[in-house]
């Protein structure tokens, strides 16, 4: 069964389902990006870049090889063909889609994918970016009992030209205890996002709004006192070129997809509409005591942040 | 490549068509490939920037210098010329002789 969703403001026709996207309702437009399952043939050429379960070509294309879950193959920023191996849980599926696929996808369309995720505060995308584990999705979790609504968990995509944020899709990937500590209610159907990890999927509360949002703040998470959050640090523009650069989602395919000119421009638009601060954030910052973060970071956002 | 054009005081010095550029709160901020690292000009560097119009000469460029900050010229003619040629070989400019 084929479905017509929106990501990232991109008409998506897949034949795999997706419940955690929101059905297109925008004009009558072809599809921007079609998803379907596919035997999948490499180019014959060969790769420009090998690495354990991924190759790269010259044109862009791109194809994913994971045991025990498929192939896929991502090319001109338009198609992502999927080829499951048998048995595979279509949660999987969906998780490499919608991350590393959708990811590589973004490079082949010029855009900006962050490794980030997103509120809205005042009308504008505020950013938390970070490598895995620093508490991303856990700040934009305790922001969203605030009533700031959820624009992208994990990666933020943003279209430099404007530069706006392109939101994804209202879901979560949270761990329990950051569930109980918000309150939130686990429910049935919030599947282990991958067999063996402890996140789960948890749809975000409030209204999503699949309309692009002009960049308010960036923050980089950083290590920092322990069970403590400090002060953020505004960045100088070098520094935050550089992090910006660092914070780049699928980082080693992204440099060889898009031309350093074009990561350039991306990166200066960036930095020229939005200030970037350095978040320090203990490892062991409570989870009891995330509401005091979030309500600090709320007003920093709305007083520091370009409105 | 950039690295054998020499700058002469009767150089005209013009921007590359798509140089790693850009200014951001009033500082302008260059990338060089080779290094793959983020630089910015000082004030006096971001000056010089935005004034390659691609008709000026090094000469031309020099006088407005000392001029502007009433420095010693051959202090100005020094530095102009290193920066230049600094620009020229990450290939940020293009010289015509």
């Amino acid at each position: 069964m084929t479905g017509d969703y929106i990501l990232c403001g991109l008409r998506v026709r897949s034949s795999l389902q997706f419940p955690e996207l929101w059905p297109w309702q925008g004009d009558d437009r072809a599809p921007d990006v079609e998803i379907s399952f596919d035997a999948i043939q490499e180019p014959t050429e060969p790769p420009i870049f090998i690495r354990t379960f991924s190759k790269l070509w010259a044109d862009g294309t791109y194809i994913l090889g994971l045991d025990n879950v498929g192939r896929f193959c991502v090319d001109s920023g338009r198609r992502i063909q999927l080829n499951p191996t048998s048995g595979a849980q279509e949660s999987e599926l969906r998780l490499f889609i919608l991350g590393t696929c959708f990811g590589v996808l973004c490079h082949q369309r010029g855009l900006y994918p962050l490794h980030a995720s997103a509120v809205n505060i005042n009308g504008g995308a505020v950013l938390f970016a970070g490598d895995s584990g620093k508490g991303k999705s856990t700040i934009a979790a305790a922001l969203g009992a605030h009533g700031h609504t959820l624009l992208a968990d994990d990666v933020s995509v943003v279209d430099s030209a404007f530069p706006h944020l392109l939101p994804s899709y209202p879901q979560r990937k949270l761990s329990p205890d950051v569930m109980e500590a918000l309150g939130l209610q686990h429910n049935e159907g919030q599947e282990l996002i991958r067999p063996g990890t402890i996140k789960l999927r948890v749809p975000a509360r409030g209204d999503f709004t699949p309309s692009p949002l002009p960049l308010s703040a960036i923050y980089i998470i950083a290590g920092g006192m322990p069970e403590k959050f400090g002060e953020p640090e505004k960045l100088d523009v070098l520094s935050a070129l550089a992090a910006l650069r660092t914070q780049m989602y699928r980082q080693a395919s992204g440099v060889r997809i898009q031309t350093e000119h074009a990561l350039f421009k991306s990166i200066t638009r960036i930095a020229q509409a939005s200030p970037v601060y350095l978040l320090p954030l203990g490892k062991s910052y409570p989870l009891s005591k995330l509401d005091t973060l979030a309500e600090f970071l709320e007003i920093h956002a709305r007083t520091r942040g370009k409105s | 490549m950039p690295e054998n054009q020499t700058v002469s005081l009767t150089s005209t010095i013009c921007p590359s068509s798509d140089p790693l550029a850009a200014e951001i709160d009033n500082e302008v901020v260059l990338m060089s490939i080779e290094q793959g690292s983020y630089y910015s000009l000082d004030t006096i560097g971001t000056d010089i920037w935005k004034r390659l119009d691609g008709q000026i000469t090094v000469s031309d460029l020099c006088s407005a210098l000392i001029e502007e900050y009433e420095a010693d010229p051959d202090t100005i003619r020094r530095d102009v010329l290193a920066l230049l040629q600094q620009l020229a070989a990450e290939g940020l400019i293009e010289i015509q002789p």
